[in-house]
């Protein structure tokens, strides 16, 4: 007979085995590659040690992708929390047609993120775009606008990112939201409490960790996202909106300088790890 | 009184509708797109002007009629719909291998007492599920090549399931951590063992909890751009979504690309707003205010 935790560690060691090796063999693999001049033409490898990190340093393009990628997460994660935030409280409240409000809300998550770049395009563009032609209609402007400009693309990438992934965390808030007791909003309410202290004295402490898990995904998918940013503004203009990530893929896959993107790779990974352990420490401090 | 509740039930009203409006705005001038001629797309509309749908037989390999003169058939059809094909069974068998991995380990991390490791054990799968694809990509290119797995349908279910068996056993694990111990506990007082208080009265319980986590699951495959279009691009195996990279070339024809993605989008659509309810009931609650006993 197993003790529970034999049992325990039967279910749950077999998969974390599978996905140890399957994570594993890539970011060792990345790893040895990075101390490689890789020349594909040639056919050969050449040991450079750290060589590849240290020409991160001298890389210029390499540190702009590096702010565009923390401006963009930062901005795209603060967007979902409020969004999420926003559209929960609104679905909390007892309205006629909340099953369409929660549909509707949902629905942007259905797309994939090669759907909402292509949607964006779309939406957004300057010649017959929805955007334009709706402001064109209104009387606001005469000529069509160019959205994704140097300036506010990487802004656009957080606006349309924050719209595909708000919703799940708007459904992770709202089941929070529907764990309050009923009687302890009342008797706030019955005790005097304004709106701003019952929401920080009664809903807070209930939705906090709802809301830290919305904004611990929101950043490790940010920060890993690549393919809206590929397929809706291909890093530009010039490399205005270029992300740390598809400037490694460019690296790898039109550069093919394996070793020096390995590198930027593991910087990648590097920084997200740091980002994941400090939400892991948050999820899990105890009082 | 009843004034001032009728101003606040207003102010929520108008906030519903404004987030109805930002939800369905880019789907809907998505939609319209599709349905128009290119000719009238250039114009600019906010409603569909002759609306048809000729784009949708286009991209299903028919040559139409259109308001202003015959339009061929999309060249890449073939390709395309072989890519439907293949997601199509990629998608239902990723999300089955899912649900059998993912909730024997998220039963065992949400309701086992594991102190330490169980910090751990998390932690490592929350780690695995970090890793920017990107940085991935080049090792996996290489191993597939190598395993002759790229252009295998067994090849992509690989690769989605690495993803997709982390992401929901963590979201499981805090749902079966939630779920009320009595039950289970009277079913063991009744000479159940661990294994069959779990199958009898956990899982009921649990069902709806196991539908969202399929539906996570079927979404992320289902959805996948990258990893089908750095593995499988160009090969018998290419989905869907890979496929549709093939438009970037038909840049003058917006409504047969608006209409190719609108397919992808409209099934996932469909199932999420079917299955919506089940993604409320994922309780996401603080494990640490759960007792695991």
């Amino acid at each position: 007979m197993l003790s529970d935790r034999q049992l325990a560690l039967l279910l749950v060691l077999p998969l974390i085995f599978l996905q140890f090796i399957i994570c594993i063999y890539p970011i060792v693999y990345s790893l040895w590659l990075s101390f490689y001049d890789v020349k594909l033409m040639a056919r050969t490898m050449r040991f450079v040690g750290l060589a590849n990190y240290l020409k991160l340093g001298a890389d210029p393009l390499f540190k702009h992708s590096l702010t565009i990628s923390l401006r963009f997460v930062v901005e795209t994660v603060a967007l979902i929390v409020a969004i999420s935030l926003f559209a929960a409280l609104i679905m909390n409240e007892r309205i006629k047609g909340k099953s369409i409000l929660k549909v509707a809300v949902i629905m942007p998550w259905a797309l994939s993120e090669f759907a909402v770049a292509i949607a964006a395009r779309f939406f957004l563009d300057r010649n017959y775009g929805f955007l334009n032609t709706l402001l064109k209609n209104l009387g606001i402007i005469k000529e069509g606008i160019n959205f994704l400009t140097a300036n506010y693309a990487v802004e656009w990438l957080a606006i349309f990112y924050a719209w595909n992934v708000a919703p799940i965390g708007a459904y992770f808030i709202l089941s929070a939201l529907q764990t309050i007791p009923e009687d302890l909003y009342k008797q706030a309410k019955i005790d005097g409490a304004s709106a701003l202290l019952r929401f920080r004295a009664v809903v807070f402490p209930f939705i906090s960790y709802a809301v830290l898990i919305t904004a611990s995904l929101a950043t490790i998918l940010a920060a890993s996202s690549i393919v809206l940013c590929f397929a809706l503004t291909g890093g530009g203009p010039g490399f205005a909106s270029l992300l740390a990530t598809l400037y490694d893929f460019r690296v790898f896959f039109y550069n093919q300088d394996f070793g020096y993107g390995a590198a930027i790779s593991w910087i990648l990974l590097a920084l997200v790890m740091v980002v994941v352990v400090i939400y892991f420490i948050l999820l899990t401090r105890r009082r | 009184m009843a004034r001032r509740i009728s101003i606040r039930t207003i102010i929520v009203y108008i906030a519903a509708i404004a987030l109805i409006v930002y939800s369905l705005a880019p789907i809907y001038s998505l939609v319209i797109i599709s349905l128009m001629d290119v000719r009238d797309v250039v114009q600019g509309h906010i409603i569909p002007v002759n609306p048809n749908i000729n784009a949708y037989l286009r991209i299903f390999g028919y040559d139409v009629q259109g308001p202003y003169g015959f339009l061929r058939a999309y060249g890449g059809s073939k390709q395309l719909m072989r890519g439907l094909y293949n997601i199509s069974i990629i998608s239902p068998v990723v999300t089955l291998i899912t649900v059998i991995a993912a909730v024997p380990a998220a039963y065992s991390l949400g309701r086992f007492r594991l102190g330490r490791l169980r910090s751990i054990l998390i932690m490592l799968l929350l780690g695995t599920r970090s890793l920017p694809p990107v940085t991935v990509a080049l090792p996996y290119y290489f191993l597939f090549t190598q395993l002759g797995l790229r252009s295998t349908l067994q090849g992509m279910i690989i690769v989605h399931l690495t993803i997709t068996i982390p992401i929901t056993t963590w979201i499981l694990m805090g749902f079966f951590g939630a779920l009320p111990r009595d039950l289970e506990k009277a079913a063991r007082l009744d000479g159940c063992s661990r294994m069959g208080a779990m199958a009898r009265v956990v899982l009921p319980l649990a069902a709806p909890g196991i539908a969202a986590a399929a539906i996570i699951a079927f979404l992320f495959s289902w959805n996948d751009f990258f990893y089908g279009w750095l593995l499988a691009q160009g090969t018998q195996a290419a989905t869907y979504n890979a496929q549709l990279s093939g438009f970037f070339n038909f840049q003058n024809e917006p409504a047969m690309f608006a209409a190719a993605v609108t397919v992808q989008m409209a099934i996932a659509v469909v199932i999420v707003a079917a299955l919506q309810r089940y993604i409320t009931e994922l309780k996401i609650v603080d494990p640490g205010t759960v007792v695991i006993e």
